[in-house]
């Protein structure tokens, strides 16, 4: 059910995504994550999950930061979940076990919570910048 | 600034009308205290950063209850348990922080003076460059900063933080932080603590207290700062990181950011007071601190509503963030340059350290946990006796830590709460039956790490451990039927319960990118984070086997080789 969807489990889903549509998934720069889920909470109708409309974002930074996602990021690569790329920390690496448990969960959702990820895939696509577009 | 905060209000009037009831010598209506005509200063000496001076105005709030309370409040919460000497208050954390927020303001003012004119032009409206306003509106703002660092710590109840996650439950004070966390822009800062020491400085009682103040020591020679008041709001701001104009952003940061004064502070005191050899270079600190324009973005135009409440004529300006273009305000904030990186790296592992050795030691642990049980379950016994929420709010804030001794714990007519209280109170905690980390090399770790990543997300964390804890309780039912109707009743007789800490966190430092930062967290989170199984000594035995139980139900690995490494045993 989309309304069962949590914050993790959409942070999950869209780097699986990301990297399934050769997307970097950025990681010490937090801001590209923080400005999807600013869009998601503002512009996704579609099979919307409740958690979006609790999430809070704060005025003190460059962009809207929301600080719940920030210890998520975070928290996936400090609990040995995911890796980040040595010695920069641009990117997020998904370990292969990672990728099929993820994607495992993934089979399992309903249409609705396939296109708000769906949405969440293209609003990425705009707020990620691409590789050239970093090392420009 | 309050005028649209109804809850915020709430809390202030009940601050304001307990005080005058219990300290009618210093908050009531005929308030004659300060008592004898006040010195411009007094020195202080701690043990830390040496001789201190104090203010008037300081002086006056440090001799009055709401701060004397502190010095009944450990630090470090129940940490004395493990380590003795770990016997330091938030009294004199409190004097720490004023000492130190002002050497940074100093530091600042030396190195920017230019800057600061500026800022102050600005704020102050001065037409010209006009030395002795300069000068008299910088002590008025390091008197703002250092009353808010005075105050910062007095939303404290009973062992410090250890009470916190049990009264920012109590509805009325979780409707107030969200109405704070709408009116400063974010949710940063406003734990319930947080949210009362905004109130406490937002009070009559403390505005009242300093005009007295201010007529005791006006007849005194050579009295100084007596032409200008504080401005309280921006006091109150501060304490959550906060500033009443957004040049002003700096002082917010000093108080409560990354790089506060708070925790550089409470990082050496607490190393020191139990004995851990922790370092970091404060002179250093001191030398490359730096004040930097920088914007802040404004969602939703909260800044705006913040600064039109405060009276600050601002404008913002359009910038672009990612593809969207937001409104954002010009900021002074408080930075570390690359210069510094070696006193980060300080600061962070300090840090990481005392959360390994102190915060999440296993003992402090047990007894954190065994008190939060208690705090629970005496709210509870109140709500039984339909005490009103404005009471509890008010028994939190005039407990201290010799509060376990009184009618409320030891000598309470219940009796869960008298046992209980009689448990910690003796020092007979709860042992470490289980000890789970994320980094697992078990043919099964992909689930343990799957439970990791469902409890590193906040809002599943709660849920996540109420539902183990009620597992583990339905398993001790069916070993042993005698332990109560419930699963609930099974887990409190045995004193079993799955705990979780808060993982620590490295706040948003712009250095992040000059030095590894997270090969360092990485490192703490997988080798010094647990998620432990607690259990009394005298049901350790059916609390493993219950455990293992309901955990291999739960989270799916099943084999016991797994759990006997887990395990923590004694011989």
């Amino acid at each position: 059910m989309a309304d069962e969807l949590s914050l993790g489990d959409v942070v999950c889903q869209l780097a699986l995504l990301m990297k399934r549509n050769n997307l970097p998934i950025g990681f010490k720069d937090e801001a590209p994550w923080h400005l999807l889920f600013y869009r998601l909470k503002r512009e996704a109708k579609q099979g919307r999950p409740g958690f979006l409309d609790h999430l809070r974002f704060d005025s003190d930074a460059r962009y809207p930061r929301c600080r719940e996602l920030s210890e998520f990021l975070h928290g996936l690569h400090t609990a040995c979940i995911v890796d980040v790329a040595n010695p920069s920390f641009e990117e997020m690496i998904l370990p292969d076990d990672v990728m099929s448990d993820w994607e495992q969960e993934r089979s399992a959702l309903d249409t609705k919570s396939k296109s708000f990820l769906a949405q969440g895939l293209e609003i990425a696509k705009e707020e990620f910048p691409l590789k050239q577009e970093v090392n420009a | 600034m309050l005028r649209e905060s109804p809850k915020l209000r709430s809390v202030v009037a009940i601050l304001d009308c307990h005080l005058s009831r219990e300290h009618p010598e210093f908050f009531g209506n005929s308030a004659s205290r300060p008592y004898s005509p006040l010195k411009p200063y007094k020195v202080v000496h701690d043990s830390l950063w040496g001789t201190n001076r104090f203010t008037w105005r300081e002086l006056a709030l440090i001799d009055s209850p709401i701060i004397q309370r502190l010095r009944h409040i450990h630090q470090t919460g129940l940490a004395y348990y493990v380590y003795p000497s770990a016997q330091h208050t938030r009294f004199e954390h409190t004097l720490g922080v004023v000492t130190i927020a002002s050497r940074i303001f100093d530091a600042l003012s030396e190195r920017y003076s230019k800057t600061l004119a500026t800022i102050i032009n600005e704020i102050f409206g001065h037409k010209e460059a006009d030395e002795k306003k300069t000068v008299s509106a910088l002590a008025k703002l390091k008197q703002e900063l250092r009353l808010a660092a005075l105050l910062h710590d007095t939303g404290h109840s009973l062992f410090s933080h250890a009470s916190e996650k049990v009264y920012s439950e109590i509805g009325l004070l979780k409707r107030a932080g969200e109405e704070l966390s709408d009116l400063i822009a974010k949710e940063k800062g406003v734990g319930a603590g947080e949210v009362l020491s905004f109130c406490f400085a937002s009070t009559q009682a403390v505005s009242g207290l300093l005009d007295r103040a201010r007529q005791k020591v006006a007849g005194e020679e050579g009295a100084p700062d007596l032409h200008w008041e504080v401005d309280l709001s921006n006091v109150a701001l501060m304490i959550v990181g906060s500033a009443r104009h957004q040049y002003l952003q700096f002082l917010g940061d000093i108080i409560s950011s990354g790089l506060d004064a708070d925790k550089l502070d409470y990082l050496l005191r607490d190393a020191l007071s139990t004995g851990l050899p922790l370092r970091y270079d404060l002179e250093r600190y001191l030398y490359t601190v730096t004040i930097e324009k920088d914007y802040m973005v404004d969602q939703d135009a909260r800044l705006k509503q913040l600064y039109r409440k405060t009276k600050a004529s601002v404008a913002p300006q359009p910038r672009a963030a990612g593809t969207l273009k937001l409104a954002t305000y010009d900021a002074y904030r408080l930075k570390l340059p690359p210069r510094a990186t070696n006193t980060m790296e300080q600061i962070i592992i300090s840090k990481m350290m005392l959360f390994s050795y102190i915060y999440h030691h296993q003992k402090v642990r047990a007894a954190e946990g065994l008190l939060e049980k208690l705090l629970i379950r005496l709210v509870s016994y109140w709500r039984q006796e339909k005490m009103t929420e404005e009471r509890m709010l008010l028994n939190f804030l005039d407990f201290t830590d010799a509060s376990i001794l009184g009618r409320d714990f030891l000598s309470s007519p219940s009796r869960d709460i008298k046992e209980t209280s009689y448990r910690l109170n003796f020092r007979i905690l709860p042992r470490e039956v289980y000890r789970f980390s994320s980094a697992v090399s078990h043919a099964e770790g992909k689930l343990v790490k799957r439970l990791f990543r469902r409890l590193k997300e906040r809002g599943k964390r709660v849920s996540i451990v109420r539902d183990l804890d009620q597992a583990i309780g339905e398993e001790l039912l069916l070993l042993e039927p005698s332990l109560g109707n419930s699963w609930a009743d099974a887990l409190w007789k045995t004193g079993v319960w799955i705990d979780a800490p808060k993982p620590p966190q490295v706040e948003e430092v712009e250095l992040a990118g000059e030095f590894p930062i997270e090969e360092w967290t990485e490192a703490y989170h997988a080798h010094r984070y647990y998620v432990r199984v607690y259990a009394y000594s005298e049901h350790v035995k059916i609390a493993a086997r219950a455990a293992r139980a309901a955990l291999k139900r739960k989270i799916g690995v099943q084999t016991d080789d797994f759990y006997e490494a887990c395990r923590r045993k004694r011989d």
